[in-house]
């Protein structure tokens, strides 16, 4: 890239014409550029899409699972989609609205940030990502979607941020890994505080009570499923299975100490077989 | 003994006198005849000028006369010192006394060690005036009784003001405390705000170490967040403290040393939206425990436009370092680990050709290591702008991606100054000047060899020349206008044809 020349601040006057052409001959030499310093979780292949989300891979590989929610969630889904990306690991610091995830296209310049990757999904031309079949399974796939959201996502925050030992085992080393002693107490609590106001702002945190609501959510999902290989007997899985199986697979494979939750998803033999399925469809390579 | 009382009373009554000065005599004369006047003043003026230095000559005289004259101080007492603690001032003037309580001691050597300890009262910073009275001992021959009257400075002051550097315009309120334990200590605390740092707040504890002025040491913790956005895609928020020792010698020409432990806690956070993958990759929180030093000597003849002296810093940086091989894991601390090195340097030397003139030559350079293979951007040099290298944009020489710098891990920059004054008005504090400066800003690939990357650092950098006026706004800064054209460049880099306005202080 040439070296990019920054015109006068004032320009009250133009210019001269002498001096102006005698400006243009500078500068006289122009040598090459300098080379970048080496960077951390560089994306292996600079012309796909990035995707920003918490991970302990320390490649850039798409088919790490994530360790957070929301980012296993979009993974999932882009994966399901056939949509070749890059995932690296970060922390929300790298993004501009403070969440993770987002996704970086490699030369243009808006980031979609996870509210718009569902969008940005179904406006690329090459993504084969299931829709639903017909309108009422959508609203019944927005049902559940709405009750995996908030049933199973409070009860998924509680079990691993807000029970102490899970929150020392689990949470705390995922979370603040990269950051040294003394400052990834301070991180670690204070992401804990935020889950837990997250909470508090739909009910109260009562841990038997939110165990009950899961429990009585898994068992209308896992009625939903039945037998069949994906939601509403569909050929191809939706992203109501990627919303699932964030959840079931996060239970199920973390290495929970207090494992009451996980007891409870694996009563669903179904659903353990669901988030098998998918796993090997996307993570296994 | 007689004759030491003369020569005491004396002595002081001549000082007094060159203090305040008896009122010159005045006649009347007629007020249209105002030349006349003005030519009668100025000859009261010369008159009492010649009497001043007669006066002094006298006194040099007398103190010639009676210097081998055998004295010692036989008590010594600190009056209007109220805050102070006594320890704390027997501590800072016993050195001072051990000379003139020797029997053996003369007039002079009494009198010098007077004069020091009262400097070195001085030097604390707590004491508006510090004036000396000598007198007889009473049952003391030879003996003189010395009395160091002192007026305490007040307990706490409140100021504010602005700081003017490149691109970092900031207000400040400052609050002190001095003297707080007695001991001369210090406590300041500084909230600033301004347009690169947004805000900033400070807080120290200064202390004299074995009751010196020139060695102190310092605790020190801030806060504050710095807006790059400019330049390097996103804000730096700095939490952090400091643990400092201070030298600084105060014969002329001797420099200040600098040793300290900080330990900070940088986040990398609100990233731009155009920000790269470099800059976003080294997003998030970093730990630096590190121990630095920094020596600084400075012989300017002018703190901003000078026409003679050298100017020397160095500083060096180890952090995060582990002790000892095998990982015995004793260590500093902190997930940051690197080794770093700057030198600044400037020579001016006044050319023997009309018009003042002067040349200056100025080199820069720095380097970094990572130990652990990389580095961080928040450690890394920036090169560029109208207080550094002139003729391009503020830190835009250098890695760049996106518009943005990423900063390099080595750096070379100099600078060739030839400045004069300005035709026609010499007594202006400006000077014109001529200026060819070069920099080079260079990553480190730890994989490859070092020798090569240096020999391309050293060779290969970006050169600007140019004209200007350098202008001494008095005590704050040094303003330049300048015309300048980039002369060679690297890819990336982002020069300034035309011109360009600087505002620093250490400038190249």
């Amino acid at each position: 890239m040439p070296a990019e020349v920054q015109q006068p601040q004032w320009q009250i006057w133009s210019v001269p014409k002498p001096m102006a052409q005698l400006f243009d001959k500078f500068p006289l030499v122009e040598h090459p550029a300098a080379l970048l310093p080496a960077t951390p979780n560089t994306p292996k292949h600079a012309d796909q899409p990035t995707l920003y989300i918490y991970s302990t891979a320390i490649d850039s590989s798409a088919h790490s699972p994530s360790f957070d929610a929301e980012c296993l969630k979009w993974q999932t889904a882009l994966l399901l989609a056939g949509l070749p990306f890059n995932a690296v690991s970060s922390n929300r610091h790298a993004s501009p609205t403070f969440t993770l995830p987002f996704l970086n296209e490699p030369l243009s310049g808006p980031l979609v940030y996870s509210s718009g990757i569902l969008k940005w999904i179904q406006e690329n031309p090459s993504a084969n990502l299931a829709a639903y079949l017909d309108e009422k399974t959508q609203a019944d796939a927005t049902a559940f979607t709405s009750l995996i959201e908030s049933k199973i996502h409070n009860a998924w925050i509680y079990t691993c941020f807000l029970e102490p030992k899970n929150y020392q085992a689990v949470a705390l080393p995922w979370y603040t890994k990269a950051t040294a002693w003394p400052v990834n107490l301070w991180i670690g609590r204070q992401i804990r505080e935020e889950k837990r106001a997250e909470i508090e702002a739909k009910r109260t945190v009562n841990g038997e009570e939110i165990y009950a609501d899961a429990a009585a959510a898994f068992a209308a999902i896992a009625a939903a499923l039945g037998d069949d290989e994906w939601f509403f007997a569909s050929r191809e899985p939706t992203l109501l299975d990627a919303t699932l199986f964030t959840y079931t697979h996060l239970i199920l494979s973390s290495p929970l100490v207090q494992d009451g939750i996980r007891q409870i998803v694996r009563t669903h033999g179904n659903l353990v077989q669901h988030a098998k399925r998918v796993y090997d469809r996307c993570y296994r390579k | 003994m007689d004759g030491l009382k003369e020569t005491a009373g004396t002595f002081w009554r001549t000082c007094s006198e060159y203090v305040h000065p008896p009122p010159p005599i005045r006649e009347q004369v007629p007020l249209e005849d105002a030349q006349f006047k003005a030519e009668r003043e100025a000859r009261v003026q010369a008159q009492i000028q010649l009497s001043y230095e007669r006066a002094m000559a006298r006194l040099s005289e007398m103190i010639d006369r009676n210097a081998s004259k055998p004295a010692h101080i036989s008590s010594l007492r600190v009056l209007g010192a109220n805050k102070t603690r006594p320890g704390f001032l027997q501590a800072v003037l016993e050195p001072h006394l051990a000379a003139a309580q020797d029997p053996e001691a003369t007039f002079a050597t009494v009198l010098n060690s007077i004069q020091a300890a009262a400097e070195k009262l001085e030097r604390f910073d707590i004491f508006h005036g510090v004036s000396v009275d000598l007198d007889t001992a009473a049952r003391d021959p030879h003996g003189l009784a010395a009395l160091i009257h002192v007026r305490e400075k007040s307990r706490w002051k409140a100021n504010s003001g602005t700081e003017m550097a490149q691109h970092d315009q900031s207000a400040y309120a400052r609050f002190t405390l001095r003297n707080i334990c007695g001991g001369a200590e210090l406590l300041e605390g500084q909230f600033s705000y301004g347009t690169v740092t947004r805000n900033a707040f400070e807080v120290r504890l200064e202390s004299p170490v074995n009751a010196s002025p020139d060695t102190k040491v310092e605790v020190a913790g801030w806060n504050s967040s710095t807006d790059k956005k400019l330049w390097a895609g996103h804000e730096e928020v700095s939490r952090g403290g400091a643990v400092r020792l201070r030298h600084a010698d105060p014969t002329p020409g001797s420099g200040m040393h600098e040793l300290g432990w900080m330990g900070v806690w940088r986040t990398n956070t609100g990233m731009t939206e155009t920000a790269p993958h470099s800059i976003r990759a080294n997003a998030g929180d970093s730990v630096k425990s590190a121990i630095y030093h920094t020596y600084i000597r400075k012989t300017f003849d002018h703190p901003l436009l000078p026409t003679s002296g050298t100017y020397l810093r160095l500083y060096n940086e180890i952090a995060g370092a582990s002790l000892g091989p095998l990982g015995l894991g004793l260590g500093l601390g902190g997930d940051t680990h690197f080794l770093k090195s700057e030198i600044h340097s400037r020579v001016v030397t006044p050319l023997h050709l009309p018009t003042s003139t002067t040349l200056s030559l100025s080199l820069r350079a720095g380097g970094l290591w990572g130990l652990r293979g990389i580095t961080r951007p928040n450690d890394r040099f920036f090169l560029g702008g109208p207080s550094d290298v002139r003729g391009f944009a503020f830190n835009a020489l250098g890695p760049r991606e996106n518009n943005y710098s990423l900063g390099g891990d080595i750096y070379l920059a100099s600078g060739l100054a030839i400045a004069t004054q300005i035709p026609y008005l010499p007594t202006w504090p400006a000077r014109l000047h001529t200026f060819l400066n070069a920099g080079s800003l260079s990553p480190i690939d730890q994989t490859k060899p070092l020798g090569a990357q240096v020999r391309e650092v050293v060779g290969r950098g970006s050169v600007a020349v140019g004209v200007g006026v350098v202008c001494a706004v008095r005590g704050v800064a040094r303003v330049e206008v300048n015309l300048g054209v980039p002369v060679v460049t690297r890819g990336g880099e982002r020069a300034v044809k035309g011109v360009q306005v600087g505002l620093g202080v250490e400038m190249l």
